[in-house]
């Protein structure tokens, strides 16, 4: 009886863990399709980096080739302790 | 056994982790090592445009001092291996006067040579190590426009030039021509000097 009892709480813990697998792989799969669908990775460096080339390039957050005319060389000189107000 | 089978769960748990953990973790590394790469090659960029700014002989000599004063940093022991590693990508140095005019790519800057704005040095900055794919999570590019973005950007000094001693020449062998040419009224009446034969043309124009 007692041999008898083990054997059955084997099996449920093997059929519980195959469950507890499936969830796991299921969720990691499910996690890892929305991540690619989404873009989520791309999102993170793609889209930031169109404003980072900006900055490296003119000086100014936002996508280079729209901020060009915003480059601190086409601001207009002038004379004075004061500077000029940043655009 | 149950302790087994618990590993089990873990090791497929651990995977996912892993993979997501290692790929920020590089992602991370990535753009850091790529903001550093941008400061030095700015770096490499004023340092050529200082000498295109310095008066030299000719317009030449300035260009081929700054070349030679960008290729010996290129070719630094430091720099050369990373700029040879493939992660990242310098273009050929760019050193030009009024840079909008000559490279197509910088034309939305203003165009105005007079005041002096775009002289200076430009190179085409790319960091292939932003480009990579996180096993299980996906790629850094997106798959439709994977060939047409990359990691990018245009990073000059715009440091402006002196006159050479050539052209101060120059300048100042057509002085006495454009005084003549000066027009008359006013209280400047140069063109009613006969010619400069009288007197003598004493410059003092530092050439």
């Amino acid at each position: 009886m007692s041999l008898k009892k083990t054997l059955n709480r084997s099996g449920q813990i093997a059929i519980e863990m195959v469950l507890m697998i499936a969830l796991v792989v299921g969720f990691a799969t499910f996690v890892s399709s929305e991540f690619k669908s989404r873009g989520l990775i791309a999102g993170m460096i793609s889209g930031p980096w169109k404003n980072l080339a900006g900055m490296i390039q003119n000086g100014v957050w936002g996508p280079s080739q729209e901020t060009m005319e915003l480059h601190p060389n086409s601001f207009r000189r002038v004379i004075t302790p004061d500077g000029e107000a940043p655009k | 056994m149950i302790i087994a089978n618990e590993r089990g769960v873990i090791t497929v748990d651990y995977i996912f982790a892993m993979f997501l953990v290692a790929g920020f973790s590089f992602i991370t590394f990535a753009l850091s090592l790529t903001l550093t790469m941008t400061e030095v090659v700015q770096y490499m960029t004023f340092s050529s445009a200082r000498n295109f700014y310095a008066a030299g002989m000719d317009p030449q000599d300035q260009q081929q001092r700054a070349f030679l004063k960008f290729q010996s940093l290129q070719n630094s022991e430091v720099l050369l291996s990373l700029l040879n590693s493939g992660w990242f990508e310098v273009s050929n140095i760019n050193i030009e006067s009024n840079l909008p005019a000559i490279k197509p790519e910088l034309s939305d800057y203003e165009q105005a040579p007079s005041q002096n704005l775009f002289h200076g040095t430009v190179v085409y900055f790319t960091s292939n190590v932003l480009d990579f794919t996180i096993p299980l999570y996906g790629s850094t590019v997106d798959n439709d426009l994977r060939g047409q973005e990359e990691f990018g950007a245009w990073i000059g000094s715009y440091l402006g030039r002196e006159v050479t001693q050539l052209e101060c020449q120059n300048f100042f062998n057509f002085r006495p021509q454009n005084i003549l040419a000066l027009p008359t009224g006013g209280n400047a009446e140069y063109s009613q000097a006969p010619n400069f034969d009288t007197g003598l043309v004493s410059p003092d124009n530092g050439c």
